[in-house]
């Protein structure tokens, strides 16, 4: 079975594993069951390489959740060619840009050990 | 099997729309519907489907109790949050047309502010799967999704927040004259819209979103030989599509590349222009979902009512105002009137086509209604 525990599981030994068809080998993320190219149940963890490009980027100074800090969510285009929601970090709102490179990075939110970006120059 | 029949709306109803009822949704629910039916002209053993969203907490049994319906013989529904709205008239239709039903009746009752508020992050993490993958990351609203979908338009093509602000007052100034909507006689300033604090900074601020509301919104889907029999006022459902494509999320949709998700729009116009024999852009009134006022600038585009790119100027050039080449939201929509998950703009399309809004597209005969899906309706 896959879900995202793996990634989880993954962060906290600082690796990013993305879940890749035991058959045909195409990336899905999010997670699913059903490999939605060839159907298969079978997988296989990938690891990101760790580098990325930035897509989109936001403030979350609303307050959602209790007790969130300011952060940059973030949507980054990994290498690998699959899309994946993280934080941006050591990076100031002002200086972001759509393709920007990136590196992955890990560090610890509200406990929990999340895969997380910074500028490829910081 | 009985030929397909042509489904047409024949009642509206609604209560009225506030940020606390101070009743169950069940009673909004209820209230909503018995003023559609009795707007038809129906007598309730006329009755016999239900349709609702996913969302909605009323249950269906409970509704045609309070209704006196004698017999429950079609009943659905939508998926998809507030796509719901033009999707459960498609479910409707289907059933009219099919000859499963005579009338149906389309209902969406909540307590939008006084109750769930939708806008939470409570209520955005438990939408489809990975919700944990969002959430812990602190993409846990409604709001932050959508501003993740929407601000490659908005850099694309230049689309600022003052440029939001100002379709944002034209729709204010119509729910201002609009005294069904929760703002009625509640215009807005380009200044009081800039000065609004952000709710996902930098792109969408307090007054780019629509309204939470409580109250209900109902309509009837028939025949036309029924509506014939009964004789009112009548509006044709000449097209209701939807168009969902590999990847496609309801929350978190940021998964596609901007190819994938322009193929969906292509694909949705495409199928509505077959079906209504005039493409979008043709209709007289357009009721855009605009959840968020960016959903406004692209759908101008995606349903080429404007070129790619061009909706800021065209908005600003006031063609989507009452006497623009194409008026929307009249009603003030979602962002003025009350956010019924889309329900109310359905209504208010009908109330275009008879001729009897309160802001009045003048000889409206045709309207596009937009959520999920679309739909085409013509004054019969």
């Amino acid at each position: 079975m896959w879900d995202d525990g793996t990634i989880w599981a993954g962060a906290r030994q600082g690796r990013l594993p993305i879940r890749a068809c035991g058959e045909c080998g195409t990336l899905c993320h999010p997670p699913l069951p059903m490999c939605p190219e060839c159907q298969s149940l079978a997988w296989e963890p990938r690891e990101a390489c760790g580098r990325a490009t930035l897509e989109s980027w936001l403030v979350t100074s609303d307050g959602a959740q209790p007790g969130d800090a300011p952060r940059i969510v973030a949507v980054v285009i990994l290498e690998e060619g699959v899309r994946f929601v993280s934080n941006v970090i050591q990076a100031p709102l002002e200086t972001l840009r759509e393709g920007m490179p990136l590196q992955l990075c890990f560090g610890e939110v509200e406990g929990k050990v999340l895969p997380l970006f910074r500028p490829v120059s910081a | 099997m009985i030929p397909a029949r042509q489904p047409v709306i024949i009642g509206i109803g609604e209560t009225e729309y506030s940020f606390e009822s101070g009743r169950t949704d069940l009673q909004l629910a209820a209230e909503a519907s018995l003023a559609a039916i009795r707007d038809a002209g129906l007598a309730k053993d006329e009755v016999d489907g239900l349709v609702t969203f996913t969302l909605d907490v009323n249950d269906e049994l409970d509704l045609q109790r309070c209704l006196g319906m004698p017999l429950l013989r079609w009943s659905g529904r939508s998926p998809f949050g507030g796509a719901g709205c033009t999707n459960s008239v498609q479910m409707a239709a289907a059933a009219v047309a099919a000859g499963y039903a005579e009338a149906v009746l389309v209902y969406r009752a909540l307590n939008g502010r006084s109750g769930k508020r939708y806008g939470t992050a409570a209520a955005a993490r438990s939408v489809g799967s990975g919700g944990e993958l969002h959430y812990a990351m602190g993409m846990d609203t409604a709001a932050k999704s959508y501003a993740a979908e929407t601000q490659g338009y908005m850099r694309r093509y230049g689309v600022t927040s003052e440029d939001l602000g100002r379709y944002v007052v034209a729709t204010r100034a119509l729910a201002a004259t609009n005294p069904r909507a929760m703002r009625f006689g509640k215009a807005l300033s380009l200044a009081e819209h800039q000065t609004s604090r952000w709710i996902v900074e930098p792109w969408i601020r307090r007054y780019d979103c629509c309204l939470e509301s409580d109250g209900g919104a109902a309509l009837i889907v028939t025949s036309r030989e029924k509506a014939q029999i009964l004789g009112g006022p009548s509006v044709a459902i000449r097209a209701a599509a939807q168009a969902y494509g590999p990847g496609r999320r309801i929350a978190y949709d940021v998964y596609r590349s901007p190819d994938e998700i322009a193929a969906e729009k292509t694909a949705l116009v495409a199928d509505l222009t077959r079906q209504a024999g005039i493409r979008p852009r043709d209709v007289d009134v357009a009721m855009l979902y605009d959840a968020y006022s960016p959903g406004v600038f692209m759908a101008l585009e995606d349903f080429d009512i404007c070129a790619t790119g061009e909706a800021r100027d065209f908005i600003n050039a006031g063609e989507t105002a009452l006497h623009g080449a194409m008026p929307v939201n009249p009603n003030g929509g979602l962002i003025g009137e009350a956010y019924m998950h889309g329900i109310n703009n359905i209504v208010e399309g009908v109330r275009q086509l008879r001729g009897t809004a309160a802001n009045q597209v003048a000889g409206a005969q045709t309207a596009l209604v937009t959520g999920g899906g679309g739909l085409v309706l013509t004054r019969e």
